[in-house]
């Protein structure tokens, strides 16, 4: 398992403004999954994925990322942590307005240590793969939402993660440009990257191999997809 | 037009209430140089206002001669100015002898007058303590009094011959300490000295081998006609006594003033930064105005309102706080009766500080108003950051740096303007922290060569330079405090991003700092010749120069306070988790 | 099916092999679940009806893949009719929900669990077509099809979400009332 969650619980406030955003979700993702967690806004999916990529800290339970347990890292470790293993991709984007789509993706490389023409080398290959290798020199506002998303997602992808969670990674954009963002997760997919995605779309359940549906703060249901492929068989697990 | 107006001003309400802090930032800087203005201003009233008071108490010549013969020569020469075409009163001639007085093992020059028990017509010394004159006793000038440390009941001795001090007392006729006018007899040269009464039976002792002066109080039909007297060594007038007490203030009113320009600088670059601030937060709602139809003229009206408010307020925060400290912090001299604050403010002094107030108000708000007014409606409401001219080669050379530079170097090229303000910032700090060194040294090495007994002009200009020193350092922490403040705020966002790319808080608290250093070196660096080159320009005299390593510990203790100002708020808003940044950060 | 047969052959008179692989085409991925010979019973009923006529083409066996079919004038303004009709399918959610309205009074099962099922139906159907319009090779104007295909079932999705707050939250009333 890559990624493994047990009784993992977040709660906000106390008493009668008690909110339970995460409810004791217990979680395994192996290597190469591709999940969807799907649910109503306000449900906890973002909450969610904070506890597991240790952007938060959860009220109870534990998180392992390949084996090691991230909850109860200090702030520099999982610093560390997020900078080697994780990529982060926001609904919001959160590019640096100020830095090129190039300079974007090159900063996740030289904040992980790599020499300057490395991290160079880098940004330009995954540009290319997300397409956007004639935009290279472009400030964030020049492009458009969905090829800021691309950006972000070569940016998560700088550093070669075991995990890149992806939170709404659609959610401010159009039919086409979602279509590219599927595209371009459809490709990681294949190519054996793990995935954690979050969002109220269900067009995402098309490149997941399992959709997991939250409410609540819990997870209702949990669907694996078998043969995704060929894509008729789902099978219930809970 | 009513409806609009209410809107303006229930904005304007709402505003002021949502951002406390920042509006009382604003107001303590622009208080703080229209306090310093009112101060300067002030000083010429206080000056002024007590000599005209103790010049009525005590029935003031208008005109005082003292002839530089001695004996009868003095009284013949006397005798016919009584009777010159417009005197209209007279009183003396008085003797006078020039001496030396020791009191508590120090010695000063003393003017000796001579008087009578009984009360004259002119010139009747107004008696502030004790009792007047008589025979074996002496009556000290109250300025004098008090920069020897004399008291009623003490014994000095004058020439030899001790004497009891009978009291205090102040008069018109004279300048007060230390310009009694004291000369060795027969010399044109005067220098500085203090007045004493004594018993005219006395005086004849006092005086030994020296032979008697005599002076004479006139009274003329119109009092400003005394300005036709030719005024000199042997003749003088109220109004030159007038003026010659207000030299005690002049170095004081001097740094005030130029005080006052440096701290409406400071005030200045202090109120822009945090209007850049309030503006870069209120860009979404210029959006909104626009949408809903709001022109130009509006919403710039809207902004100014609140500034000119804020303004104003703080004109009369600062003309009040000056008023009442003036006294406090600059008493008028002891030779002189009457209190400052019997009448307010001078009408000029209220104009001098309005304008000042409004001046720095509208002056730092309006590129910043103007701007956001005139953005497009769609790039306000996006608020998209406004590409900023790239800094090519700080890019280049931050993939270079250490992850805490590289963070610093980038949020500096984000943000070229706010990077240009802390860099005038700390140039205005610099150079008025240079200065008041300067100022500081010079004081220090005035004027020793006389006497141990401290010299009330400098005393007071020292006192005006403390003022100074304080509101400075006062003002500098605020304007430090406020921009770093609003960087901080400003470069959360980024922060952020930067943490979930895997930057710890600690790199990424230095990497702010170090974004408020880099621009800050520039300034420090500029402030400490153009410090030196303000004192030379604005003093008369030489100019001391302070040790270098003082100014290198002004210089570094300027870059000190503003990393440490910076990483300390960076530091706690890096505490806070992450994801709340990025939830709060607009999309 | 008649209308889009006649208004394909508007253009020209065509084979019928032509007609289905234009008609393919025009379907993309959801072309490939088309019958073969649906086209053709068409073909003979509007035959039948007057309003296409056939010819053996030249030197080929006389099969109905081998005519070339031609409209009548009556066929013509068959097709000018059919495009200025305005009529547009409707979806039967009336159905679905009386199913759950009767299962709740009846007791006859719970509610939220048929619109978990449904919803999961109306996923996997979502996802088939999302995954089609993913193909690389998708033409753009089979994929606008798609697009239309997967922006109803998203509706649909998004109906029975409403459904489930509904139902769930007259589940809790009903509990507080009971208890
Ligand atoms: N800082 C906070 N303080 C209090 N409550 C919070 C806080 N952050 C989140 N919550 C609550 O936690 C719950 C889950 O929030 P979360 O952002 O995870 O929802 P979500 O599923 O991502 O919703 P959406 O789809 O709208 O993004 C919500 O009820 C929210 O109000
Ligand atoms: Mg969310």
């Amino acid at each position: 398992m890559v990624l493994r969650a047990r009784g993992l619980t977040r709660r906000y406030g106390r008493d009668s403004g008690l909110v339970r955003a995460v409810d004791e979700v217990d979680l395994d993702v192996p290597a190469g999954q591709a999940l969807a967690i799907m649910g109503p806004s306000g449900c906890g999916k973002s909450t969610l994925l904070h506890l597991l990529g240790g952007l938060q800290r959860p009220t109870g339970g534990q998180v392992w990322l390949a084996d090691r347990r991230i909850d109860t890292m200090s702030e520099w470790a999982s610093a560390r942590l997020r900078r080697d293993s994780l990529g982060f991709v926001f609904q919001s984007f959160h590019l640096m307005d100020e830095l090129t789509a190039m300079e974007n993706v090159e900063l996740a490389a030289l904040l992980a240590g790599q020499p300057p023409r490395r991290a160079r080398q880098r940004a330009l290959h995954l540009l290319e793969r997300v397409g956007l290798a004639d935009r290279a020199a472009h400030l964030p506002s020049a492009l458009s939402g969905g090829q800021r998303q691309r950006v972000a997602i070569a940016r998560a992808l700088c550093n070669e993660p075991l995990v890149v969670l992806a939170d709404e990674p659609t959610g401010n954009l159009d039919s086409a440009a979602t279509l590219d963002v599927l595209r371009l997760f459809e490709e990681l997919h294949t190519a054996g990257q793990t995935l954690v995605v979050v969002t109220h779309d269900p067009r995402i359940a098309a490149v997941a191999d399992r959709v997991i549906s939250m409410r609540d703060g819990a997870f209702a249901d949990d669907r694996q997809v078998v043969g995704a492929a060929t894509g008729t068989v789902y099978g219930r697990r809970r | 037009m009513a409806g609009r107006l209410l809107f303006i001003c229930q904005l304007l309400v709402r505003d002021l209430r949502r951002r406390r802090t920042e509006t009382v930032l604003l107001l303590v800087a622009i208080t703080a140089a229209t306090a310093t203005l009112t101060l300067g201003l002030t000083l010429n009233e206080i000056a002024d206002r007590p000599y005209q008071q103790t010049r009525t108490a005590t029935a003031g010549p208008d005109v005082i001669v003292t002839p530089r013969t001695t004996g009868q020569a003095a009284l013949d020469e006397l005798a016919a100015r009584t009777t010159a075409a417009g005197v209209t009163d007279h009183s003396g001639p008085f003797p006078i002898a020039y001496l030396t007085m020791t009191a508590h093992g120090r010695s000063a020059h003393a003017v000796v007058e001579g008087r009578d028990d009984a009360p004259v017509s002119i010139d009747r010394p107004a008696v502030t303590d004790g009792t007047w004159v008589r025979p074996g006793g002496v009556v000290v000038e109250r300025a004098f009094a008090d920069a020897l440390g004399i008291r009623t009941g003490d014994t000095v001795s004058i020439d030899g011959h001790p004497l009891r001090v009978t009291g205090t007392a102040v008069t018109a006729a004279r300048a007060t300490y230390p310009y009694a006018g004291w000369h060795y007899s027969g010399s044109v040269l005067v220098e500085r000295g203090g007045l004493v009464w004594v018993d005219r039976s006395d005086i004849a002792t006092l005086a030994g081998s020296q032979s008697l002066s005599y002076t004479l109080n006139l009274k003329l039909a119109d009092p400003a006609a005394s300005a036709t007297y030719p005024v000199g060594d042997q003749l003088t007038t109220w109004q030159a006594i007038d003026r010659l007490n207000g030299r005690l203030y002049s170095d004081a009113q001097m740094t005030l003033l130029v005080g006052s320009w440096l701290l409406s600088g400071l005030a200045l670059a202090g109120v822009a930064g945090i209007v850049a601030g309030r503006i870069i937060g209120q860009r979404r709602r210029v959006g909104l105005l626009k949408a809903v139809g709001a022109g130009p003229a509006m919403i710039a009206a809207i902004h100014l309102a609140e500034y000119l408010v804020i303004g104003l307020a703080a004109a009369a925060t600062g003309l009040v706080t000056g008023w009442f400290a003036a006294p406090v912090l600059i008493r008028p001299s002891a030779g002189l009766i009457g209190s400052v604050n019997a009448q307010p403010p001078a009408l000029r002094t209220v104009i001098a500080a309005t304008a000042l107030a409004l001046t720095i108000a509208v002056a730092a708000t309006l590129v910043p108003v103007v701007r956001a007014a005139a953005t497009s409606t769609i790039h306000a409401l996006a608020d998209a950051a406004t590409p900023p001219r790239r800094r090519r080669w700080r890019i280049w050379l931050s993939r270079r740096l250490p992850t805490a530079l590289l963070i610093g170097v980038r949020i500096n090229a984000r943000r070229p303007r706010r990077a240009r303000l802390v860099t005038v910032n700390t140039l205005i700090t610099t150079t008025a922290l240079v200065a008041v060194l300067i100022v500081n040294t010079q004081a220090v090495h005035f004027d020793l060569g006389y006497t141990a007994l401290a010299n009330p002009r400098v005393e007071r200009g020292e006192q005006a330079t403390l003022v100074l020193t304080v509101v400075v350092c006062v003002l500098a922490l605020v304007n430090a405090v406020v921009s770093t403040w609003t960087a901080v705020l400003d470069a959360r966002q980024p922060l952020a991003v930067a943490r979930t790319l895997g930057a710890t808080p600690g790199q990424a608290g230095v990497g702010l700092a170090l974004a408020q250093l880099l621009p800050a070196v520039p300034g420090v660096a500029v402030g400490i010749p153009a410090g030196i080159g303000l004192v030379a320009f604005v003093s008369i005299g030489e100019v001391q120069y302070p040790p270098g390593s003082w100014l290198l510990a002004t210089a570094l203790g300027v870059l000190l306070a503003v990393a440490a100002l910076t990483a300390v708020p960076a530091m706690v808003a890096t505490r806070r988790p992450v994801v709340d940044t990025l939830r709060s950060a607009p999309t | 099916m008649q209308d889009v047969v006649l208004a394909m052959l508007a253009k020209e008179p065509a084979h019928g092999y032509e007609l289905r692989s234009r008609m393919r085409d025009a379907l993309g991925p959801l072309g490939e679940a088309m019958n073969a010979g649906q086209i053709y019973v068409t073909l003979t009923r509007l035959a039948k009806a007057g309003l296409v006529t056939s010819e053996r083409a030249d030197g080929l066996p006389d099969r109905p893949d081998r005519r070339v079919y031609t409209l009548t004038p009556a066929g013509q303004q068959r097709v000018a009719a059919w495009l200025t009709e305005v009529t547009w399918p409707k979806p039967d959610l009336a159905e679905f929900h009386l199913k759950l309205v009767a299962a709740a009074s009846a007791r006859l099962a719970d509610p939220v669990a048929l619109v978990d099922a449904q919803r999961r139906e109306v996923l996997r159907r979502l996802r088939d077509a999302q995954r089609a319009a993913l193909g690389q090779a998708v033409d753009p104007v089979a994929g606008l099809l798609l697009e239309g295909v997967v922006l109803r079932l998203r509706a649909d999705m998004e109906w029975l979400e409403a459904c489930e707050r509904m139902w769930t939250k007259g589940d809790r009333t009903g509990r507080k009332a009971r208890a």
